[in-house]
């Protein structure tokens, strides 16, 4: 039996003293969030330990004995193999929708050519408060905040914070992620978000037009934050409601490649320098007029 | 007295450990399966549903009574969880503090650690009460009710796997106090 000595009896307040201590501090860090400005003071702390936790790569010894690494070395040839091909079917597909919009309107400008980085997904999160995955890739190796990510199946996420080496994906499944998508027959456009049921939910949807169930619904690059034509999902009914079964869920959230936003920038904030200057000869010539006819 | 002397001596190599021996393996445990939580994990396409292992500890540790050492572990893992998570930092500190307060609560009345189903109950209860909060947090978070089906997976599986790792984290009596339990 225990025996509960004259300085445990004593020191069993200063327990309950301690926990509630602990709890107030936790309490305390909890509330002291909800203010924004703070909240962004624990960013390099939570930026720190995701290079910490990307940065380990190295292979197990019961691989290398068994000659599962060559294996595996292999696999993952193939496996990179199919992620082209795949990426080169989702290029297909985005191109004949492009290409029947360039039939429709002449003279539309094209895309610029992607770049972009593929990392590998070392930490995902699927915890209540939030649905992030962590890639292997960081600032030093080109990604920029704001980079999209995409699998074999389709659009994965937003690059959401960045670090050295290593980058936080906010999924298209977290509640809080809103993508603008249109029909890929129907050309009816929404906003996609992640739902409560595992499956993607929609907002701001036409009233009158509706999605076509179980066609294909792609990024509509409104807005700027995602470029155009990438597979998100496939329509729903439900009955009222239409819901999207991710495409991102038909790949291996292995690997992902995080590409450039293709924002488009506002004349205002990008002025052509010979326009500027016809601008500035027509402004003065349109002043010395007025002070002719005066 | 021979007979208690006979089963002192019966006693298993972790029998004869002390509590601040048993503190670290458990807590080693948790850093495992926490550690391993966190790369992708999947069965043949199937998303395995992994368990917060730092309420096994919050769960076991308290059938000791409220203890300083325990206390500071699960204040440590809760703010890896947070950070692991993306979740504000101390909510998943409050939870595993709100389990082991819970589980210490109610096993100063009921004999836990001789009776397994009871020590179950009880993580059972605390582990409740834990989920439960983490719920109302992530709620109050994204300013609508979180989908509570997950939360109720993981509370399974997390309860479910605690019953073969329980003895693990049963520490006999507090860090730092004499004498057997």
């Amino acid at each position: 039996m225990s025996r509960q000595t004259g300085s445990g009896r004593q020191s069993r307040p200063m327990r309950t003293l301690g926990y509630g201590i602990f709890v107030a501090c936790g309490l305390g860090l909890v509330l002291i969030q909800s203010a924004p400005s703070i909240d962004r003071w624990f960013n390099p702390a939570r930026t720190a330990a995701s290079d910490q936790l990307a940065s380990g790569d190295g292979v197990g010894w019961l691989p290398r004995i068994t000659g599962q690494t060559v294996r595996n070395d292999r696999i993952k040839e193939l496996e990179a193999e199919i992620r082209d091909l795949e990426r080169w079917r989702a290029a297909a597909i985005s191109m004949a929708e492009r290409m029947e919009a360039y039939e429709t309107i002449l003279n539309l400008q094209g895309e610029p050519p992607v770049r972009g980085v593929t990392a590998r997904i070392v930490a995902e999160s699927d915890g209540p408060f939030s649905q992030t995955l962590l890639a292997n890739a960081g600032q030093v190796h080109g990604v920029e905040p704001g980079f999209v990510a995409v699998n074999e199946g389709g659009l994965v996420g937003r690059v959401i914070q960045l670090g050295a080496r290593s980058s936080r994906v906010l999924e298209v499944t977290d509640f809080n992620s809103r993508v603008p998508i249109m029909g890929e027959q129907s050309g009816v456009r929404a906003i996609m978000y992640g739902g409560r049921n595992g499956r993607g939910a929609l907002e701001d949807l036409p009233e009158e037009d509706q999605f076509i169930d179980g066609e294909r619904l792609l990024t509509s690059g409104e807005g700027g934050a995602f470029p155009r034509g990438i597979m998100a999902g496939f329509a729903a009914a439900r009955g009222e409601d239409w819901q999207v079964d991710f495409a991102m869920k038909r790949g291996r959230v292995g690997y992902v490649r995080l590409i450039p936003e293709r924002a488009i920038p506002r004349p205002e904030d990008d002025p052509a320098e010979a326009l500027v200057a016809d601008s500035n000869i027509l402004s003065e010539a349109g002043a010395g007029t007025r002070r002719a006819g005066q | 007295m021979a007979g208690s002397s006979r089963s002192v001596m019966r006693k298993s190599a972790w029998g004869r450990t002390d509590p601040n021996t048993r503190l670290l393996a458990g807590a080693a445990l948790i850093a495992l399966v926490g550690l391993s939580g966190l790369t992708p994990k999947s069965i043949f396409g199937l998303e395995l549903i992994w368990p917060y292992a730092a309420l096994w500890g919050a769960a076991g540790w308290a059938s000791a009574g409220l203890s300083m050492r325990p206390m500071l572990l699960l204040c440590l893992f809760g703010l890896a969880q947070d950070m692991s998570f993306v979740s504000p930092i101390g909510s998943f500190m409050l939870v595993n503090l709100a389990t082991y307060g819970a589980a210490a609560l109610v096993s100063e009345t009921l004999d836990v650690e001789a009776d397994p189903i009871k020590a179950v109950l009880v993580a059972a209860f605390a582990m409740g009460v834990g989920f439960g909060l983490m719920w109302i947090m992530a709620s109050a978070k994204a300013d609508h009710a979180v989908s509570l089906f997950p939360i109720l997976l993981t509370f399974v599986v997390t309860l479910v796997l605690f019953v073969p790792v329980a003895p693990l984290f049963r520490l006999g009596r507090r860090p730092g106090e004499r004498g057997y339990r």
